[in-house]
């Protein structure tokens, strides 16, 4: 009976890290007598290749001797383990199996070390420590970094000694299994990840479609630089922890022993407002029919549904004085507006800007067609666009530069426009955004 | 003495795309009306030098761009200012609605003791007309703003807006010298200034007192 059961331990349970002298300090559920017993802490796995923690009291291994237990809480290590193999079992082992602490890796929640890292201690379920082991020999942190192998971990926010396990549960191992082989962070430092979230926060939407573009670089191309990587689940942790700490000016902590409540009130950057027209009601839509439910005044339902248009507003007053566009119903405008609406669907993303127009005029002006004009009118967009982008970002450059020609051409005046609060170059934005468009007369801007 | 000015005032004007806020400025500066006026890209500024209770008041006023896009741009402007005129277009009910968002960027953006006003132009288009006299009215006295309907075609409370702005500023100015600079402190100016106010400086004559 007692030699099956020797054969049990390496059979069914493989060893995956062993670590001697740990003392049983408090266990839930156990009688007095079971604790500040020695005994060896260890990382299984077993048939079923489920991990677990374990801890083996040396009784189970010097049962039969009680003054060599005396000496062994102080003695080299090695030697016993080599007694577990080497079978020196008792027929109290059963006994002593059955004090045995087994912690099932997928029911982990928490693990701490405290202590100077000498003491360790595990719960599976929030708030409550279950064991507490205490590392005679060294400390506890190869025990952690081996533990770190098989869970995946990410240190609290309040506290560096407390690991929470993140991936409790088969779902989100295998998500995140397919997220660090997808290894979308391709320098892989804790900074670009920490990037990637401050970026998100201030243009979510740029940000998430640069990401997608770098999953869909995976997807469709393969990643050249596979091997050599952090783990990127470690990435995501180090980053909840930061992004955990930039939300503590909004977040208010109520503080217990084992736990706090978090409240938390993250501030989000102002939204947008996006100017939009009320849509045409139902009422009025109706009202807008006759008996017999034809629109009585089709113009008037147009200029009610494209109401407010900024290129409507922007073609009737673009070169009016120049007498191509100039007088009322000049269908001129209607070619002008239909092509810078084009524009707007062909490129959707910029939308209308207003500038547009005066770059949009001369060309049509100069072709005469309106199929030529949106071409040309594409072509010239495709040099300028970045002066037309919605951070402005192409702008911001072109007067940076040309206040430090300034400051090289004529550090007198750079002096003065500086001292006037107009070092940002601010007043020349129009005669960059629209090359000068508006500063020279017609006959000048066509030749 | 070289300056030709007893103050400088800064003001702004903004509001939605289209409202009219460079044909204020332009009616108010040259005395014109163009219908088909051109956009206003980025800033642009327009100075009228204004007589104001015997002082040389010079304006010199910023017309910004409405659209969105240029808010960066627009935005640095507002901290210098001194006054700022929000204007709306009484034919157009978005570019009313939105006057919550320019308080709002003024909040944002201003500095807090900035003059105010509010202005719904175009109300010589009647026919035309989605806001009425009294939403604007009930709106200024929700922000304690001060509030006038003006047409740039008519030239229609323009001078009126300008000057009442101009006025408060004078006004708010003078209160906080005198707050840093006790009549005690002061000799033969203090005085003068009394007597100013005693005969309603309404006249040139009451400016030649003082000059």
């Amino acid at each position: 009976m007692s030699s099956s059961s020797v054969e049990d331990i390496p059979e069914q349970c493989r060893d995956l890290f062993t670590q001697d002298g740990v003392l049983l300090k408090a266990c839930m559920g156990r009688s007095i007598s079971d604790l500040n017993s020695i005994g060896m802490l260890c990382i299984v796995q077993n048939t079923d290749s489920s991990k677990c923690i374990e801890w083996r009291p040396n009784d189970l291994i010097t049962i039969d001797s009680d003054t060599q237990d005396q000496e062994w809480a102080v003695v080299n290590t090695i030697g016993r383990r080599q007694r577990t193999l080497s079978g020196n079992m008792t027929s109290d082992y059963a006994a002593a199996r059955a004090r045995i602490i087994r912690i099932p890796i997928r029911d982990l929640k928490t693990f701490k070390c405290s202590r100077n890292n000498q003491q360790m201690q595990f719960s599976t379920k929030p708030g409550v420590w279950h064991n507490t082991f205490y590392f005679q020999h060294g400390n506890a942190e190869i025990f952690v970094s081996n533990l770190k192998n098989h869970v995946k971990t990410a240190k609290t926010r309040h506290d560096r000694n407390t690991y929470v396990v993140v991936e409790p549960n088969l779902e989100s191992q295998e998500l995140n299994r397919s997220f660090a082989e997808l290894d979308i962070f391709t320098e892989n430092t804790t900074d670009v990840v920490w990037n990637f979230v401050s970026n998100f926060k201030q243009r979510p939407y740029a940000t998430t479609m640069e990401a997608f573009s770098k999953l869909n670089d995976i997807v469709y191309y393969g990643n050249e630089t596979m091997n050599g990587k952090r783990d990127v689940s470690e990435e995501v942790a180090d980053l909840l922890t930061k992004s955990m700490s930039a939300l503590e000016d909004a977040t208010s902590v109520t503080r217990s022993d084992e736990y706090e409540v978090i409240n938390v009130k993250p501030t989000l950057p102002p939204r947008p407002c996006i100017p939009r027209g009320t849509p045409l009601s139902t009422e009025k839509w109706e009202g807008l029919h006759d008996t017999e439910g034809r629109i009585t005044e089709v113009e008037g339902v147009k200029q009610l549904i494209f109401r407010g248009s900024l290129v409507e507003k922007d073609v009737n007053r673009t070169d009016r004085t120049h007498p191509f566009f100039a007088g009322d119903n000049n269908p001129n405008l209607i070619v002008l507006q239909d092509i810078l609406m084009t524009y707007v669907m062909y490129n959707f993303d910029l939308g209308y800007v207003q500038g547009m127009s005066d770059i949009l005029a001369p060309l049509l002006l100069l072709l005469g067609n309106e199929v030529d004009s949106f071409w040309c009118f594409v072509g010239f967009m495709d040099k300028i666009a970045s002066n037309f982008d919605m951070d402005q970002a192409g702008m911001k450059q072109q007067l940076l530069n040309l206040q430090l020609l300034l400051t090289f051409a004529s550090p007198e005046l750079a002096r003065h426009v500086a001292s006037k609060d107009s070092g940002n170059m601010y007043f020349c934005f129009r005669w960059l955004l629209v090359w000068f468009k508006r500063e020279f007369s017609h006959a000048d801007i066509m030749r | 003495m070289a300056k030709t000015y007893d103050y400088l005032f800064k003001l702004l004007l903004i509001g939605d795309s289209g409202v009219g806020k460079t044909s204020i400025l332009f009616r108010f500066s040259e005395d014109a009306f163009n219908i088909s006026f051109i956009s206003t890209i980025g800033i642009d500024f327009k100075i009228r030098t204004i007589d104001l209770d015997g002082k040389k008041v010079k304006l010199q006023i910023w017309d910004t761009a409405g659209q969105e896009r240029f808010r960066t741009i627009t935005t640095a402007y507002y901290r210098g200012s001194m006054g700022i005129m929000l204007v709306y277009d009484v034919t157009n009910e978005k570019s009313f609605e939105n006057i919550k968002n320019w308080i709002r960027n003024i909040e944002e953006n201003a500095s807090a003791d900035v003059e105010k006003m509010i202005l719904g132009n175009k109300c010589d288009l009647d026919a035309k007309r989605q806001v009425s006299k009294e939403q604007g009215e009930k709106l200024a006295i929700e922000y304690q703003i001060k509030f006038v309907e003006t047409s740039a075609k008519d030239s229609l409370n323009v001078e009126y807006a300008f000057y009442t702005l101009a006025r408060d500023i004078k006004a708010k100015m003078e209160k906080k010298q005198e707050a840093s600079n006790p009549p005690g402190n002061r000799s033969g100016v203090h005085t003068l200034n009394d007597t100013d106010r005693k005969r309603q400086p309404t006249s040139w004559l009451a400016r030649c007192s003082v000059l």
